[in-house]
Formats: C-alpha cells, sequence, structure tokens
C-alpha cells in the first residue's frame, strides 16, 4: 500500500496547542490515513548546512521560538521515538549525497510538532526528523526528495512542513485582515502549478516575479513543498487539507498526495 | 558610509575578484568580532579571557550572544561564511541562492520595508557594510567606560560564603 504524503502550513508555534480550523482540518486528515509504520518530517524550521537526519533513541522537543510565547508552549513534549532502521534507509535511499546522523545537535522542531500533535497526538508513531540543506538551491531539493518515494511503499508518512508564503517581515498581528494581494496571488498561482504538475516552475519560483519575491523572502519555508511535491507519482492527485492566511502575510495552505 | 566601511571597501576593491574579497575579507572581520569581544567582556586578571577569545571557534557568534550584531547582520554574516567556503570546497558550485539570502537579511535588519531590490546583490557590499558597522560598534564600546574587572577575591563575604556553604553541605 502506498501511503499518501503530504505538505502543511504550520504557521504560528501556538498552532501545536490551539484548537482552530487548521487544526481541526489536520486531525480530520488524520483519520483519513491508513496507520503509518513511522514518519519522515520535514521541517523549515531544521535548515542548516549539510543533509542530516535526526539519529537519537529518544530526541528531544526542541522549543525553536522566543520567550514571548506563553510558557505552556516551552512545556509541551511531544515524546514519540526515533527510528533507527528508518534513518538507515533515509541514508541509503540518498546516496550519494552524505547524509549526518545527528543524535545531538537537534531533535523535534515546531515545524514537526506543531502538525504532529494533531495528526498523532499520543506521539507513539516513530518519528525522524530531515534537514534541509541551507547550502544547496531549489533543484537540489527536489531530487533529493524524489530520492525518497520508496518510502512511501514501506509505511513510511513523509511530511513536509513550512509556508507557501511567509513573510514575518510584513506579517500584521493588529487585526484580522485580509492577506495582501500579492500573497494572496502567489498562493493561487502555486496551488495551479502543481495541479498541472509544472514542478520546474516550482522549483525556479524566483522566476515567478514580484509576488514570489514577497512571499519567498527566504527559502526555508518555501523549499519543504517542493520535498512533497517530487513525491508525486504519475496519476496521482493534489486535494486541499485546509487554505488561508495568518497576519496576511502566512499561507497555512496544506496539501496532500495521494492516488 | 562610515569611515570604516569606507577603507574596508577600498581594501577590497584592490583585489581581483569577489572570491578573493571573500577570502580576505572574513578574516578580518572575524579580528573585528574579536576586537569587539575585547571591548565587550570585562577584562580579566588573568590570561583566561585572551585565551577564550584566541580560541572561540566562531566568534560571530559569541558577538551575537553579546548583543553587538543583529539577527539579520548574523544570518548575512554567516551565509557569507557559507558562500566561501562552499566556493573553496567546490569552485563553480552555483551560490546565488544565498547571496540573495544574506542580501536579503542585510537590507531587512537596516529597513524591514526594504523587500524589493532591482539591483544584484554583492557579496563584497555586503561585508564592507558589516565591517562599517563593526567598527562603529567598536569605537562606541571602546568610548563607554568599561567594566569592571572581574573581581570577586576583594569582595568582602565571599569566602565566608564560600565556607558556610562548605559547612552546609558536610552535614
Amino acid at each position: 500500500m502506498t501511503l499518501p504524503t503530504a505538505f502543511f502550513g504550520h504557521g504560528s508555534p501556538l498552532n501545536t496547542l490551539t484548537k482552530n480550523r487548521y487544526s481541526t482540518a489536520w486531525r480530520a486528515y488524520a483519520a483519513t490515513l491508513p496507520a503509518p509504520r513511522a514518519i519522515l518530517a520535514i521541517s523549515a524550521h531544521w535548515y542548516v548546512p549539510g543533509t542530516r537526519v535526526s539519529a537519537a533513541p529518544r530526541p528531544p522537543t526542541i522549543h525553536d521560538f522566543n520567550t514571548n510565547f506563553p510558557p505552556a508552549l516551552f512545556d509541551f513534549a511531544y515524546p514519540a521515538p526515533g527510528d533507527a532502521d528508518l534513518v538507515e534507509r533515509v541514508v541509503e535511499l540518498l546516496q550519494p549525497t552524505r547524509v549526518q546522523r545527528d543524535a545531538t545537535s537537534w531533535g523535534f522542531d515546531h515545524g514537526a510538532y506543531c502538525i504532529l500533535a494533531h495528526l498523532f497526538p499520543q506521539a507513539e508513531i516513530p518519528l525522524v526528523e530531515l534537514s534541509i540543506d541551507r547550502t544547496k538551491p531549489a533543484g537540489f531539493h527536489y531530487e533529493l526528495a524524489a530520492r525518497l518515494a520508496p518510502l512511501r511503499d514501506e509505511g513510511v508518512f513523509i511530511m513536509s512542513s513550512g509556508n507557501v508564503v511567509h513573510n514575518l517581515e510584513l506579517a500584521d498581528r493588529t487585526a484580522d485582515r485580509e492577506p495582501y494581494e500579492w500573497a494572496r496571488r502567489f498562493d493561487a498561482d502555486v496551488r495551479r502549478l502543481l495541479d498541472g504538475r509544472e514542478h520546474e516552475a516550482l522549483i525556479n519560483y524566483q522566476r515567478l516575479g514580484a509576488d514570489a519575491r514577497l512571499s519567498v523572502p527566504t527559502p526555508e519555508h518555501y523549499l519543504p513543498l517542493l520535498y512533497t511535491a517530487a513525491l508525486q507519482r504519475a496519476g496521482e492527485r493534489v486535494a486541499t487539507i485546509v487554505e488561508g492566511f495568518d497576519f496576511r502575510a502566512g499561507s497555512m495552505l496544506s496539501l496532500s498526495i495521494a492516488a | 558610509m562610515n569611515e570604516g566601511a569606507r577603507t574596508f571597501a577600498a581594501q577590497l576593491a584592490a583585489l581581483p575578484s569577489p572570491s578573493a574579497r571573500l577570502q580576505w575579507g572574513l578574516p578580518e572581520l572575524d579580528a573585528l568580532y574579536r576586537e569587539l569581544i575585547r571591548a565587550a567582556v570585562p577584562a580579566n586578571p588573568q590570561f583566561e579571557r585572551e585565551r577564550i577569545i584566541a580560541q572561540a571557534p566562531c566568534p560571530r557568534e559569541l558577538v551575537f550572544l553579546l548583543g553587538l550584531l543583529s539577527e539579520g547582520e548574523n544570518e548575512a554574516a554567516l551565509l557569507l561564511e557559507l558562500i566561501a567556503r562552499a566556493n573553496a570546497a567546490q569552485p563553480g558550485e552555483p551560490l546565488g541562492h544565498l547571496l540573495d539570502e544574506a542580501w536579503y537579511y542585510l537590507r531587512t535588519s537596516i529597513d524591514t520595508g526594504w523587500q524589493l531590490d532591482d539591483g544584484e546583490p554583492s557579496a563584497s557590499a555586503a561585508l564592507a557594510y558589516l565591517a562599517g558597522v563593526l567598527s562603529q560598534r567598536l569605537e562606541r564600546l571602546r568610548a563607554s567606560i568599561p567594566p569592571p574587572a572581574l573581581a570577586a577575591r576583594q569582595e568582602s563575604g565571599q569566602a565566608d560564603l564560600l565556607r558556610s556553604l562548605r559547612a552546609e553541605f558536610r552535614r
């Protein structure tokens, strides 16, 4: 059985603890999923030089956000076990790219558990995170991700977590206002390109003009989408899990790819 | 442009290529970081401070920790280091995406509204800018009254405190 694969717009770390229309949609989506034997998560927040996998038997929960967030968020833990077999399988599949088994410098960050706290709140399914090598261009990530495709037939749910539109500098937290027009347009463009399987255009997103430059000022929140797109097989469709905007400049678009 | 940035830019301009400028400029930034740490960290009656500064594996991170680099400046400097490292390891590797990112962080650290920029990002300009702001911060630090040297020995009551703690744990 081939498991679906999904991209999630995670938004604020507070979504970990919050019941809202996004987290409700994530929970509803989880109810449709066959139970995976393990999860491989690609998060915007493990954006470092080099490709790494979390290799600790019990990776720690990383509270990778500033101290303005409430204490309850710092108390939150996602105690899923690691998975040494999955780590070795990822290392094998990604060859010849050198993958560092990282048992000390990272664990599960909010890009992953913000979503997983709702998908699999019991945290009983083994979880491995894969870093995004910040020294590499977009095309590298797409090609790397495509090598992970066999995992979908091995009971592994591959999820990526970022935001299609993510411009913190222009985020407007003052009121519940409509998204910027450029944000809405870029979000719609990406959705259309995914539907049309125009992955080359998604990889070369910087050629999509000013809307793209404002929506993706830095690549880390966009690149996870390429990991999901690269796993799309012939005949598979893209379905929206939920969509919307936070703070005018943050797309919450979440998508699933399945037959 | 301040004096530090102007001098640095002139020295960079004399070098033949962007990669040569990075190879020369980054150790110069490193030297400025170490000067900043020296100016910001209290003097130590022993030689420990000098040893720590000399051996600090990443003085930029320490400068950032001390609040002497903004987040955007720190990211830009980090990315310039990554570009130089990748250049050295694999000449010809496409690295424009890293420079774009560095340039974005640097310009929005100056003005968050500076979102769109039609000019080409410049690693040399970023280096000279960073050298300029670091030089300014160094001057300001040196002009202020230096913090008192670490002097726990001289403070009254410290020995008594230690003795009483020892006594406490012997019980």
